[in-house]
């Protein structure tokens, strides 16, 4: 039976790399004796898949995880037992029974939202107004030119979708998948060299939530037909 | 004042979920409902630190009654040390952020020499006083605990006291006095002498040295012990280690810190039994875990239930000096493999038997993992000196067996420089190597597995207190090499990989670990120079400690190169373990002789643990020998 767990991210769990995220999970989830369904072969293991890594460091409001139990739960079941043994900086938000038996919310995610924040002077509306009006959003980084690891500088602009600033913060939706990935340290890191820095001074970043795409316009990723 | 770190400075170290804590199964007292608060300093990096079985059973023992608190604190690693020093961040402890100078009670634990020069630098960056004298009202107590605790006096100058023996005895009796005490509004310094009178504590101030002026045989200044007395009545002449006679009266921690990220062992472990009854001659855990005390079978089992359901773990470890000699091992195995198919169970320590290898076999799961054997001599003779009792027919019919079982990979551990060592007994461990690779080869093709790898490793001897080894020269460094170059040439097999030690690294845990008081000024020399993470070989520097060694006068003919003579006043002849001097002094003429002695529960040699404990396999036969 598969269940799309919907969960936040934040506080000290910040600082917990993806990879234990996942683990921090999968003990949770044996404290609250709920078994999983094991893959087959060689080296089984449990069967669980997040839509999308959280780097070191993000808030993230809305992550999504697809785990295939064994046997058959309630929403609110699982909800209640989970919840009680997720340590704190890890909180469930929702769970929903999914389709199939396998997850698949990696393959359909498509955007992600985040929210940037900062009070240095960087930050203001309108140097970030006029940081946007730029034809090219440039951003140097590390990549391989002929099979040579160079320094080349890429064009982030494409990779964002919308934009808007409120009361301090920044609000991106940008490209997310298996193919591309819009990083919103890029775009910091642009912003800061607009700016006339070398790097860019303490900013939070919280992805929001992640989106699928349906005919042109974007959802929530957990609320998928397909997942 | 609670420390804060803020989120630059924890996305600019490695691994910063070595610093935040809020591990699942971390304990949170309120303030002010607590009258002692103690905080458990590990002397290496949060990874090594946490998967130390003896911090999970005295964190969950101290936070016991109400009026106890105890946290914990690890060395932070050098980038985040650098950090903190740039920004005066003090040591603080992981559950709340307190700094380590505001707390009652620091308690080191002494696990390996070579983890002193992080104690002072922990110290250090708690902004308390490395020198016990130097330390005031406001500076919290330091002690200090564990194994190497047994030879206390290089730290003598640094830790104001020393807790000798197992955490569950004495520690509740020893902070309600301390509560007691600071309610009648006693100072922290009068403190020490009542805990002097507690069973199990050793506090150096309150005791004197005196050395001879004339530097011993073959040294040029450094003198002998001439006499080692306490100062005052109130201070024990010799203190007696505390120890748990029955192992199932002490509950066995069944919520362990199951901590973010990934450590060296990640899984919960629980000792099945502690002591070893074998008695080889070099093995210090030998004899001061003696006696043997078992948990029983359903104490086993019990933990194994609820430590599963506490902390969601899927490996567990079932740990001890040697397994084989728990009576019902494999049934015990075999049940806990079916009522938890997923979990995999661990077993160190395990000799090499068609038992063993079947049960291996049956928990692999598929895969198939290594074979251990700690043979440490390479010649009988040898074996027979150090009272190692693994044959070489034991060890060439085990691989067999595990060759045809699928098996593929062997591992040895030797010693180099055990005494009364010839070029023969090295050149023993090359055959052995062979032979193995031999054994493999003889196998017909479709009864061995596709390929093999032998992978033999060799240490040094480090003679250690309270073994019958004690009174040995430790080999010298030239030698060292010597024997690592010889033995790399003899050794040299397309099969066969060979792994040695490192023989400075070696020479100076022979000092550290046959210390006296006056080895306080080298640890101190090498802190200065820089010496931190010591056992870690990337940062490990030999020229630092070479300076350290220079300018502290330290001597290695006397602390290294000598034979001491039976009389001589030892360091630690002051802690009693149990274990007779007499006791010892059999075993070290028998070494000579190649003469072996039997385990315990074949024969008892009066080893003097019965003086000691009312219990433990020292009564399980009727035969004697004093």
């Amino acid at each position: 039976m598969k269940k799309i767990l919907v969960f936040s991210k934040g506080g000290r769990l910040r600082f917990v790399g993806h990879l234990d995220v996942m683990r921090a999970f999968q003990r949770a989830l044996n404290r609250a004796g709920i078994q999983l369904a094991y893959s087959q072969g060689f080296n089984p293991h449990p069967l669980m898949s997040f839509a999308s890594p959280l780097s070191l460091g993000y808030e993230g409001e809305n992550e999504i995880v697809e785990i295939i139990l064994e046997k058959e739960m309630t929403d609110e079941a699982l909800f209640d037992a989970l919840s009680a043994q997720l340590p704190e900086g890890l909180k469930l938000r929702s769970v929903r029974t999914g389709v199939g038996q396998k997850g698949n919310a990696m393959a359909r995610l498509a955007a992600a939202e985040f929210e940037l924040k900062s009070t240095h002077a960087y930050f203001t509306e309108q140097n970030i107004r006029s940081f946007f009006e730029q034809e090219e959003l440039p951003v140097e980084k590390l990549g391989k030119v002929k099979g040579r690891k160079r320094t080349v500088t890429v064009d982030i602009k494409p990779l964002i979708y919308r934009w808007s600033y409120q009361d301090g913060s920044l609000f991106v939706i940008g490209a997310g998948g298996p193919s591309v990935n819009f990083n919103p340290e890029h775009l910091l890191a642009s912003l800061a060299s607009f700016s006339g820095l070398d790097k860019y001074p303490e900013t939070s970043i919280s992805r929001k939530r992640l989106l699928y795409e349906k005919e042109g316009a974007y959802y929530p990723l957990e609320q998928c037909e397909e997942l | 004042m609670k420390v804060q770190l803020s989120d630059e400075l924890l996305l600019s170290i490695q691994k910063p979920a070595r610093y935040i804590g809020g591990e699942v199964n971390s304990i949170y007292k309120e303030p002010g409902f607590y009258d002692v608060h103690y905080c458990f300093c590990f002397p290496d990096v949060y990874d090594v630190g946490m998967c130390h079985l003896g911090l999970q059973i005295l964190y969950h023992e101290l936070n016991k009654p109400d009026h106890v608190y105890c946290e914990r604190a690890f060395a932070p690693w050098p980038d985040m040390e650098e950090k903190m020093r740039e920004q005066q961040i003090p040591l603080y402890s992981l559950e709340t952020f307190t700094p380590l100078k505001e707390f009652d009670f620091l308690g080191f634990t002494l696990q390996y020499e070579m983890s002193y020069t992080n104690i002072l630098n922990m110290l250090d960056l708690a902004g308390i006083p490395l020198f016990a004298s130097e330390r005031g009202e406001e500076a919290p107590l330091v002690m200090a605990g564990g194994p190497n605790a047994y030879n206390p006096e290089p730290l003598a100058d640094f830790i104001d006291l020393f807790y000798l023996g197992e955490g569950e005895v004495e520690y509740a009796h020893l902070f309600e006095l301390y509560a007691e005490h600071r309610k009648n509004g006693g100072s922290k310094r009068d403190f020490l002498k009542l805990a002097a009178q507690v069973p199990g504590i050793y506090v150096p101030s309150f005791y004197e040295v005196s050395y001879d002026e004339t530097a011993a045989e073959g040294c040029e200044h450094t003198g002998c012990i001439t006499s080692f007395r306490p100062k005052y009545d109130f201070a024990p002449e010799k203190v007696r280690k505390v120890l748990v006679e029955e192992m199932d009266t002490v509950e066995y921690p069944t919520k362990p810190i199951v901590p973010y990220i990934q450590i060296v062992h990640d899984r919960a472990a629980m000792e099945i039994f502690r002591g070893c009854l074998h008695g080889c001659r070099f093995c210090q855990a030998g004899m001061i875990y003696r006696p043997v005390r078992r948990h029983s079978r359903q104490a086993i089992l019990a933990w194994v239930d609820e430590v599963l359901k506490n902390t969601g773990y899927d490996e567990i470890s079932l740990t001890s000096l040697s397994s084989n000699d728990y009576p019902e091992l494999y049934s015990i195995i075999r049940e806990i493999h079916e009522k938890y198919p997923h979990i995999h169970i661990s077993l160190p320590s395990l000799r090499v038997d068609a038992f063993s290898l079947a049960l291996m076999d049956e928990l692999a799961q598929g895969k198939k993992s290594g074979l251990t054997f700690a043979a440490e001599a390479g010649t009988q003779r040898l074996r027979d000196v150090i009272n190692k009792g693994i044959t070489e027919e034991e060890i060439l019919s085990g691989v067999g067996l595990a060759f045809r079982g699928g098996f593929d990979k062997v591992k040895l551990y030797f010693m180099l420089g055990l005494p009364t060592e010839t070029y023969e007994d090295i050149e023993g461990i090359a055959q052995l190597s062979k032979k193995i690779v031999w054994t493999w080869n003889a196998l017909p093709k479709e009864e061995r597995s596709a390929d093999v790898r032998v992978t033999s490793s060799t240490s040094f001897f480090v003679p250690k207190p309270f073994t019958p080894f004690q009174w040995c020269a430790q080999d010298s460094y030239e030698h060292f090499m010597e024997k690592q170059a010889f033995l790399t040439e003899k050794i040299r097999h397309k099969k066969i990989q060979y792994d040695c030690h490192d023989a400075f690294l070696s020479t100076l845990e022979g000092l550290l670990a046959r210390g006296d008081r006056r080895t306080g000024k080298l640890i101190y020399a090498a802190w200065k120079n820089g010496c931190r993470f010591d056992s870690w070989s990337d940062l490990f520097s030999e020229a630092a400690w070479k300076k350290a060694i220079e300018e502290s006068g330290t001597e290695l003919a006397y602390y290294n190169y000598r034979v001491r003579s039976r009389e001589e006043i030892l360091p630690w002849d002051h802690i009693d373990v149990g274990v007779t001097k007499r006791f010892l002094l059999r075993e070290y003429d028998k070494a000579y002789e190649a003469k072996t002695t039997a385990p315990c529960n074949q024969a008892c040699s009066g080893c003097g643990m019965k003086n000691l404990s009312c219990g433990g396999i020292c009564y399980e036969t009727k035969e004697g020998a004093e």
